[in-house]
């Protein structure tokens, strides 16, 4: 079984890699050109995964992954399982603050098939933030890639002095009240 | 200031070979002026691994929208001859640096983590441990004072919008008086059966008491009597063995003197010279005193 980890690579100089594991392809791709879009002062790759593990033949033609981004279709009861089941292929030290779940759709509450408390209860397991966007709308998907953006730029530690756990605990620490 | 400039990129160009093994001279441009957005580009690649077949699907590798997507703001590194020319910014340079440094920083403190189990590591635990409950105890009490608190800014708060309802004076200011007044009667009716609960209350502590009382005073009777029935039973045995005594002692006596008499008797009967044999009344009396008593 094949285990991501953050720190056995070195980093490339002034570039990071995002890594996007979904169900829904088409959401993804949508994402990651925003993510393009916005405006950067480094280089940056953009993976795409429907599940976890990584095909291991190409690792070593793989950067080191700054950030894994797990995207639920909060309509698809499949992309939870999908993210749960990728989650056991992540090694522990990602959880540090280099994960991240992005709930996709939530504009639409009538059509939900994934109660809310799931997604805390994986918050609340995975110490890792809950980023709630609605892809189709462009402004909110054009914020989402901008915030996935700076998420990045700290995970890849490209700001000094802030390191990918002191941003996810004080993302926490707003979550908890 | 030129010179100060060349000093900085050799420094770095040591710190990049250091840092990546490989010695290489790269090229880049202003980073303000790389910032626009480039065409998404996705990577010319061979074939799909045979993972793909597998039903993973292929992640840096594949073709399509399935690709990898590379949204460049810097040139590639490498490739680049010894002769390439370097037009980079002292800003952006030092940026790089604070980067790296970061990175090294990060690295360094993963690595350390996973050598793990230092004694200063376990140390710290253990400190971190034991303070644990000071400081639970210290968030309890902010987390009280911070209810407490918030408590009473919702009361003033309720108390103010109450009081300019009330200075607008108009109908539901009334039914606001109204329910007041209400709660007010209400209050007056509780006030009363509490003190009448505590008044039944009060007389039922009294009555334990007193029942407390009279079982400890019937304890203590129970036990001096008890005592007495010992002593009398003590004292009732002595008195009759010292009884028996005498009365045993009384017949050995009466016995004696018996035995004295009969024999007394019967010297008298005999130095008479009466012929006992004769009488049928002396015989039996003779022949009587023949017995022993004893």
């Amino acid at each position: 079984m094949e285990v991501l980890r953050p720190f056995d690579k070195l980093p490339a100089i002034n570039s990071a890699a995002l890594l996007l594991v979904g169900a829904d392809g088409s959401a993804q791709q949508r994402l990651a050109e925003a993510v393009l879009r916005e405006p950067k002062a480094f280089r940056i790759s953009i993976h795409l995964a429907a599940s976890l593990p990584l095909p291991a033949e190409r690792d070593h033609l793989r950067p080191r992954i700054d950030l894994i981004v797990f995207i639920i279709d909060i309509k698809s009861k499949y992309s939870l399982k999908n993210v749960e089941a990728s989650l056991a292929h992540v090694d522990a030290s990602f959880f540090l603050g280099k994960v991240c779940f992005l709930v996709t759709g939530v504009g639409r509450v009538n059509s939900c098939s994934i109660e809310m408390s799931a997604i805390w209860k994986l918050r609340d397991t995975y110490c890792s933030p809950v980023l709630l966007c609605e892809l189709e709308s462009e402004k909110i998907q054009a914020t989402t890639a901008q915030r996935l953006l700076r998420m990045l730029q700290i995970c890849a530690g490209h700001v000094p002095g802030v390191s990918a756990l002191t941003f996810s605990s004080l993302m926490r620490s707003s979550a908890d009240d | 200031m030129s010179e100060l400039c060349l000093y900085k990129l050799l420094v770095f160009s040591c710190v990049l070979r250091a840092f990546n093994k490989d010695a290489f001279i790269f090229t880049a441009t202003l980073p303000h002026a790389s910032a626009q957005a480039l065409p998404l580009t996705p990577l010319r690649a061979p074939a799909r691994p045979p993972s793909c077949a597998r039903g993973r699907r292929c992640v840096a590798g594949g073709r399509g929208p399935r690709g990898q997507f590379e949204g460049g703001a810097m040139a590639e590194p490498g490739g680049a001859g010894p002769s390439a020319e370097l037009t980079v910014g002292v800003p952006f340079l030092i940026s790089l640096r604070e980067q790296l440094k970061q990175q090294l920083m990060e690295c360094q403190v993963a690595a350390r983590a996973c050598q793990g189990g230092c004694p200063d590591h376990d140390m710290e635990e253990k400190a971190t441990v034991e303070s644990m409950p000071n400081l639970e105890n210290e968030l309890e009490k902010i987390k009280t004072s911070f209810k407490n608190k918030t408590l009473v800014l919702q009361r003033m708060q309720v108390a103010d919008a109450l009081q300019k309802k009330m200075a607008e004076n108009d109908g539901e200011a009334r039914l606001i008086v109204d329910t007041l007044l209400n709660i007010v009667e209400l209050s007056k009716t509780i006030i009363q059966f509490q003190r009448e609960t505590r008044y039944i209350e009060d007389k039922i502590n009294a009555i334990r008491r007193k029942r407390l009382v009279l079982r400890q005073a019937e304890k203590d009777k129970m036990q001096k009597i008890h005592l007495m029935m010992k002593k009398i039973k003590k004292l009732g045995s002595k008195e009759v063995n010292e009884l028996l005594e005498k009365i045993r002692e009384n017949l050995q006596t009466e016995r004696e003197m018996t035995t004295a008499i009969q024999n007394v008797f019967q010297s008298i009967i005999i130095g008479s010279q009466v012929n006992w044999a004769e009488d049928p009344s002396l015989k039996a009396i003779v022949l009587q005193l023949e017995k022993d008593i004893s």
